[in-house]
């Protein structure tokens, strides 16, 4: 059928099916900045101005658009300006990924039409259909109030950092007077608190606007489905009804013989090549328990068959053709259960290795211990004992999975994909279609947000095998549901923490036990399950430590990274831990945690024993130490800011006038690591150019996190340039240097040490040359700045200059400079997260009113997206804390695997949120860098139990806490 | 969407209630259900948004909302109480309430609706037209009889303006689908109360007595148990509000 529609104010005459979709419509017309987040329209990533109003484009039918006005992003983009809003949006650093940038950039145009002045309410609303996992929102409602301020006709304040005075000398703590109120400012500026031992800085350290912000704001093509290839098939992927069962037959006779289908695949046509999808470094951990498709399904959703056809209908009409004989097993869900003797085995198959003990589906157990911890427990005047069950979460990624796969010209696999790791995709693709590591490439265009899911090669050997069998292009990209049951998850644990205590309240012996699920697959269950093991034993001196862990195969949708990676899970029981012994203790919650916790110059003790390369005492010559460490200035900090002084206050606690409510306060030290030591690589090459700025390649995987800004900084602050000349290209495993992938809170430590490398490379031959130019004998004493480099005398040289003398006039040569970078060292980051709750002691209804979290990353290379990664990992650890969860029925279906049911927060009922960055210098890190990406996980979930013992006296040890969970917790039942 | 065997957009009322008397042929209001269901069986579809029937009128006493009125049009609407309003804007985010209308809300009668419950509380009456006529029938009677809307139209509803309004809610966030939700109004003639999520869909009770006839299905968000509780709870609370005490 044919639909005619104003089209950004053109009139469109479009050719559609009659099931089609608006949003199909529009992206077959180009509009790049409308995209895909479910077909349910919750995410909002589709939303368009519908006869002026914002209006998700995925449940609108192209035929009922007929004779309606649609607009697009693509209507502001008529020159190369900007938009004010589009300036806003860029300026205040309100997109990470900026995938559904669009939508929010025309609710923004419809509400400032209605309304120019809008209230902070009124802008929420506006957000409230635009799922966002990664700002919070909290810039995005700044970027709304400046672009309102720039069309009324006003002067926008400069959107910069708060630098506030530090309230501690760095190393003891202070008593924050209860009349000290923090500075006034917007919740979206970052408090920076400068350190006097970090050395001043042109580029790092400014709140510059992303390299990739106008391709964003614009909307133009970025994310792996912007990019048309002519021909292009799509897959489909039948997926197990069963959560335990074997495949006794499969026909796929009928689905072939559907018009439109090229190829179907299965077990029976498919190599049986094993491996394990996790993306980490070579040689990835054992077992390798996957293969592509295996005549055995492990969880409901797993992998039967896939179809390439010519539509996603086609493919998805064919795979309910394929007619599957299962032969349905029992199944096991609990980790607790799955080792018991009348636990089914999941995993019987022979060509699985590795396996710890597979009749008991205990495919790891990982120990460590420093000192003699029973011994200890036994002699401590204290002890104390307490288990702790933690849930599966989804990443959810507003970009659900997606990948194309195409056989090029030289007859190569290329592979366009959103992934977090583009060298170990090729690394493990190639074996699985039978090529050449050297015939296989792997493109990594924009991402739509990973988190960890996307730390995976997931779906890249379905579109791969089906673009061999077809020899055409191929794309799968999954359903919303799809990313629920058939991507990764947080894996759930149960852990028990003992701990001895002596009669100071010191710390004597602390250990860690954890039964770990790893669902049906490996994957990430050995780092995840070590991760928490070292995050859960790391943050408090104690000469005992031991982690005691098992990891079990079950039969629930597959766990695997997620942002935390095993550190929120830890870190909620310990924080609960720690809260309740301080309390048991007599002693202030907070004071037991400093008398005990780690400090400049203390060993980590546990940390080299618990990781992929784990190893003994005997091998060590000595531990690691923290060098840097601001968790009194963020106490101090923190406490200002949530006003900790009322924990005690009877009258706040009670409000009178609401007398169901019971308010609460609760604190969380945090302690993450920054990149894995020994294992996590980063690569990155610079070139000149002719007018004296630089191209920069790096393997390194930006997912939204602003990582190419921060290494474009790194290098400019190194080069003497404005970040504007530095143009960062990542990956593309044919051009890009290596890198092991955006993961373990590694970037800015170690691709941005590369990068500095590679830009002291170029920088040490630019002063050679400006030299020659200037006729000085010792190149050293030459300075780069301002575009140019600087003699001692003040003469000076353009960069341009040197450039046009180096690629033309004279001695020709390409000035370029390789980088790359492995760390012996782990600094961590440290962070205080303080939360405010209320309790509606009647109904176990919890409101989280304001988070506050003070982060140490060290220096913050560009404080704007290092707040955005924190208010981001903030809204993540609430979802985690509150209201996330899968839930499976008995037979191991997810019974929620939609947003919605699948509850995570809107723009219009988040909390306050505030953020502050305390400097401190980290000597091993780029310009003084720490991370910062995966601290803000792992405060909220204990936070918030803590803030509701001190509002109720109740202790909830279970995650998450739903009203109902908390109702029956209040009555004691 | 696959399954969408035609479209049609029919110009006027009888047009439209004969093609929604053949097999498999269902009204399209907003859409934002039905074509956000990927696993429905093979439909026709009449796309009713030609038929004039959109609007709010506030005359004689009576505020009566054309059934394609969007939830957005009702709450940027000051003719209708605040309480509708605010229902409007509860039940959907900013990028669906654009499209979703007041008649699609209540022909899909979702049990956690508290836009249905609040219309509950203000004596909606339901302007039906069918084969023979148009009739005016309470909101609670068609939402006990939801197949009769399978060939019948919904043309508007009617709603009452008057009396003071509390509705209080539990769910798992603040603008969460509430695991439970009661409204509550008071007007000249005593209170009217309806509760969300105890039934298969919202339902009048008696204010005095709330939970007497209830017996709520248990899901993951909460237990039937739970669920009488909070009915209690939440009735009571919107009681003591109307009375003016804490």
């Amino acid at each position: 059928m044919q639909i005619n529609i104003e089209l950004n104010g053109q009139e469109t005459t479009i050719d559609c099916e009659v099931h089609e979709t608006l949003l199909a419509a529009l992206r077959r017309e180009g509009m790049s900045s409308v995209r895909f987040g479910s077909s349910s329209g919750e995410t909002g990533a589709s939303a368009v101005l519908f006869d002026g109003l914002l209006a998700s484009s995925e449940v609108i039918l192209a035929a009922q658009a007929n004779g309606h006005s649609v607009v697009t992003l693509e209507s502001l983009n008529t020159d190369s300006s900007l938009h004010p809003v589009q300036a806003a949006f860029a300026a205040t650093g309100a997109m990470q990924s900026g995938y559904s940038v669009g939508a929010m950039i025309l609710g923004t145009l419809q509400l400032l039409e209605e309304n120019p002045d809008p209230t902070e309410i009124e802008i929420r609303d506006m957000l409230s259909g635009i799922l966002d996992r990664e700002t919070a929102y909290v810039k995005p409602v700044a970027a709304v109030k400046q672009a309102a301020a720039v069309l009324r006709g006003e002067e926008p304040e400069p959107f910069r950092p708060l630098i506030l005075k530090p309230m501690t000398d760095g190393v003891n703590p202070v008593e924050v007077d209860p009349d000290d109120s923090p500075p006034m400012a917007s919740d979206a500026i970052p408090r920076l608190i400068p350190s006097s031992e970090v050395p001043s800085t042109s580029v790092v350290g400014q709140p510059e606007v992303k390299v990739d912000a106008v391709r964003l704001v614009k909307g133009n093509p970025a994310f792996t489905a912007d990019f048309d290839i002519r021909g292009l098939l799509h897959a489909k992927v039948l997926h197990s009804p069963h959560a335990h069962a074997r495949i006794i037959s499969i026909d796929d006779s009928e689905a072939l013989s559907l018009p439109g289908v090229h190829a179907v695949i299965h077990h029976e046509n498919i190599d049986r090549v094993k491996y394990a999808s996790g993306g980490q470094s070579y040689p990835n951990p054992k077992p390798h328990d996957q293969v592509s498709f295996d005549n055995k399904v492990r969880h409901v959703g797993d992998r039967v068959a896939a179809v390439a056809a010519e539509t996603p209908q086609i493919a998805k009409e064919a795979c309910s053709l394929i007619k599957v004989e299962y032969e349905v097993l029992p199944a096991v869900f609990d980790e607790l259960e799955a080792g018991n003797q009348d636990a089914p085995v999941i995993h019987d198959e022979v060509d699985t290795v590795d396996i710890a003990d597979r009749d008991r589906n205990l495919v790891h157990q990982i120990f460590a211990e420093r000192g003699d911890v029973d011994s200890a427990l036994k002699n401590a005047d204290r002890t104390y004992e307490q288990t702790f069950r933690v849930h599966q979460v989804q990443p959810a990624p507003i970009e659900p999975h997606i990948s194309t796969a195409w056989l090029d010209s030289d007859e190569r696999l290329v592979v366009r994909t959103a992934t977090q790791v583009p060298f170990h995709t090729r690394r493990m693709l190639a074996p699985l279609v039978g090529m050449d590591i050297k015939d296989v490439r792997i493109i990594k265009p924009r991402i739509g947000g990973g988190f960890g899911a996307k730390q995976e090669m997931l779906i890249e050997d379905i579109v791969a095998h089906l673009a061999i069998a077809t020899r055409q292009p191929v794309q799968l990209e999954l359903t919303r549901a799809e990313e629920f049951y058939a991507s990764r998850t947080r894996h759930p644990q149960t852990l028990t923490y003992r701990t001895g205590v002596d009669s100071e309240g010191n710390l004597v012996a602390q250990e860690l036990k954890l039964v770990g699920n790893t669902g049906p697959y490996g994957t990430h269950g050995y780092t995840v399950q070590t991760v928490a093991g070292l995050r859960g034993l790391s943050s408090y001196n104690c000469d005992n430590k031991r982690f005691d862990c098992d990891v079990m195969y079950t039969n629930i949708p597959v766990p695997g990274a997620y942002r935390g990676y095993g550190a929120p899970q830890a870190l909620f029981g310990l924080e609960a831990h720690m809260e309740d012994i301080a309390i048991d203790l007599g002693m202030d919650p907070i004071e037991f945690r400093r008398q005990n916790w780690v400090k400049v110059g203390d060993e980590m003790n546990i940390a080299p024993h618990l990781g992929e390369h784990g190893t003994i005492e005997e091998e060590l010559d000595e531990y690691p130490k923290v060098m840097s460490n601001g968790i009194e200035e963020c106490v101090a900090q923190g406490s200002r800011s949530i006003g900790w002084h009322r924990r005690h206050d009877e009258s706040w606690i009670n409000p009178i006038d609401r007398p169901h409510i019971r308010r609460g306060l609760g604190f969380a030290f945090c302690m993450h690591g920054t990149s894995i030591p020994f294992l996590d690589m980063g690569g990155c090459s610079i070139k000149l150019n002719d007018d004296g700025s630089f191209n920069m390649l790096v393997g390194a995987t930006d997912l939204g996190t602003g990582a190419d800004t921060v290494l474009g900084q790194i290098a400019a602050e190194v080069l003497g340039v404005p970040l504007e000349d530095i143009r960062v290209y990542s990956s593309d495993t044919d051009v890009t240097p290596f890198d092991t992938g955006a993961y373990a809170s590694s970037t800015t430590y170690i691709s941005g040490t590369a990068a500095k490398k590679a830009a002291d490379v170029v920088r040490t031959r630019l002063k050679e040359r400006a030299a020659m130019l200037l006729d000085i004998e010792i190149p050293c004493s030459i300075e780069l700045r301002d575009r140019r480099a600087w003699a001692p005398d003040g003469r000076s040289v353009s960069l341009e200059e040197i450039a046009l003398d180096s690629l033309h006039l004279n001695e020709q040569e390409q000035i370029m400079g390789t980088g790359s970078h492995v760390s012996p060292d782990c600094p961590p980051p440290f962070a205080a997260q303080f939360v405010e709750i209320e309790v509606d002691v009647e109904t176990g209804q919890i409101e989280i009113t304001k988070m506050v979290m003070a982060v140490d990353c060290g220096v913050a290379i560009n404080p704007v997206t290092a707040s955005g990664q924190v208010e981001g990992g903030m809204l993540q650890a609430l979802g985690y804390a509150h209201c996330e969860e899968i839930v499976l029925d008995d037979k191991g279906e997810m019974v929620n695997p939609s947003f919605g049911p699948y509850r995570i927060y809107r723009a219009d009922e988040m909390p306050k949120t505030e953020v502050f960055l305390v400097q401190t210098m980290e000597d091993s890190g780029p310009f003084g860098a720490k991370a910062v990406a995966e601290i803000p996980k792992d405060g909220v979930a204990p936070a918030i139990r803590n803030a509701i013992l001190n509002a109720t006296g109740v202790r909830i040890d279970e995650l998450p806490f739903t009203p109902e969970r908390v109702h029956r917790a209040l009555k004691g039942s | 969407m696959s399954k969408i065997i035609s479209y049609q957009r029919p110009e006027n009322l009888e047009e439209a209630l004969s093609l929604l008397s053949l097999d498999n042929h269902v009204p399209l209001a907003g859409g934002t259900l039905l074509n956000a269901n990927e696993d429905m069986e093979p439909l026709h579809l009449v796309d009713l948004q030609s038929l004039a029937l959109k609007g709010i009128d506030n005359s004689n006493g009576k505020l009566k909302i054309g059934a394609m009125t969007t939830l957005h049009e009702i709450m940027k609407n000051s003719d209708c109480p605040d309480s509708i309003r605010l229902s409007s804007r509860s039940e959907l985010p900013s990028t669906l309430r654009t499209l979703a209308t007041i008649g699609g809300t209540i022909a899909s009668c979702d049990s956690d609706s508290q836009l249905i419950a609040s219309l509950l509380v203000h004596d909606a009456a339901v302007t039906i037209l069918n084969s023979d006529g148009e009739l005016s029938v309470p909101l609670q009677e068609v939402l006990s009889e939801p197949e009769r809307l399978e060939s019948e139209l919904i043309l508007s509803i009617d709603v009452a303006t008057d009396g003071e309004f509390i509705l209080e809610s539990t769910g798992r966030t603040p603008t969460d689908k509430p695991i439970v939700a009661v409204a509550t109004r008071h007007c000249s003639d005593g209170y009217r109360m309806a509760i969300t999520g105890v039934a298969a869909t919202p339902v009048l009770v008696d204010p005095e007595n709330p939970t007497a006839s209830l017996q709520p299905s248990s899901d993951f968000r909460g237990n039937s148990e739970y669920r009488m509780h909070l009915a209690k709870t939440l009735a009571s609370r919107t009681l003591n509000l109307l009375n003016g005490e804490k």
